[in-house]
């Protein structure tokens, strides 16, 4: 009825603005284009995150080696401070659990698992730290250490 | 003039606009998606590498550490074989012949002094981290040391890299 910069048949008023047909066409081809676009934005959150969690386990591994290398007991997690809670489990093997900000939580709301273990090698005493995703068991980042620790004492 | 005046006329028209700004903003959104999208992987790429220097840093450093217990198991055997760690008795021609097997020739130096010795040993891997340790072990008399050697020094050394050479590994746009 209304042509755009056309006239009204019988008022005579200009009437300007976009056309139906061209706001329906705008509306489909933006959502046609959002839902790529939504998917590229999801991607790179996702490895965004990925990298943070990597960035994050790396760092909570290398902690753990050094408090643990710094540490009079090498036969123990007594003084790395996020396995030392988890020692119960085993002097030599401790079992913890994560949130999403990598921080100690109930087993429920993990998010991430982080494993110890201890073994004994000769003189050497070597420490493994692995952080896995608790929901595929996946591993995220894992680490091994060493350090001189004499098997027994000399009498 | 009245050619002209049609062009202005066609210039001033809306027809159109609706699609060139929804265009407009489906390219905006795009190359801001793009962009968010290499950062991440080029983050993501930062990060693997992070990983990766630092297993090999530690893998290198507990290789240094198990050069370190071989040294000082060779040496309790030769202290108790002498029966002390003095300068007077076997035990400095037995540290001595076993330091020598354990430090190989290229990899590290051995120097005896009428104090003891001093011991330097690289241990690296092939990509390209070293850990330079020196160590010293000194005579002395009365009972055989829980210890014997006393660590001097314990340094990383990386390979150098040449910036242009090696931009850093980022992703470069291909998937």
């Amino acid at each position: 009825m209304t042509a755009r910069g056309g006239t009204t048949r019988g008022t005579g008023s200009t009437r300007e603005g976009f056309t139906l047909t061209e706001l329906v066409m705008s509306i489909a081809v933006l959502a046609l284009a959002g839902v790529f676009l939504a998917q590229v934005f999801l991607s790179a959150d996702r490895v965004a995150t990925k990298a943070s969690d990597l960035d994050r386990a790396v760092s909570l591994c290398t902690t753990a080696v050094d408090q643990w290398k710094g540490s009079d007991a090498p036969r123990s997690f007594q003084d790395v401070d996020m396995l030392a809670d988890a020692e119960a489990q085993s002097p030599t093997s401790a079992l913890q659990f994560l949130d999403a900000g990598m921080n100690p939580c109930a087993q429920a709301d993990a998010v991430f698992t982080v494993t110890g273990t201890i073994a004994q090698d000769g003189d050497l005493a070597r420490l493994s730290v692995t952080v896995a995703y608790k929901k595929d068991t996946a591993v995220l980042y894992e680490i091994e250490s060493a350090r001189f620790a004499r098997a027994q004492e000399r009498g | 003039m009245s050619a002209r005046r049609a062009g202005f006329a066609a210039l001033r028209s809306r027809r159109g606009s609706a699609s060139a700004v929804v265009v407009m903003v489906t390219v905006l959104l795009a190359v801001f998606g793009v962009l968010a999208l290499v950062s991440s992987y080029s983050g993501y790429k930062l990060a693997q590498r992070h990983a990766a220097w630092t297993t090999d840093y530690y893998a290198v450093d507990a290789k240094a550490e198990a050069a370190l217990a071989a040294i000082e198991g060779d040496l309790a055997v030769a202290a108790t074989t002498a029966g002390d760690v003095s300068a007077t008795g076997q035990f400095p021609t037995l540290a001595g012949m076993a330091l020598a097997d354990r430090v190989p020739e290229g990899q590290g130096t051995v120097l005896e002094d009428e104090r003891g010795f001093t011991v330097m040993i690289n241990v690296g891997d092939a990509a390209g981290q070293l850990i330079r340790m020196e160590l010293r072990i000194d005579f002395r008399t009365g009972p055989i040391p829980e210890r014997l050697c006393r660590i001097v020094s314990w340094r990383q050394w990386q390979k150098p890299f040449a910036y242009d050479e090696n931009p850093g590994d980022v992703w470069g746009g291909e998937s």
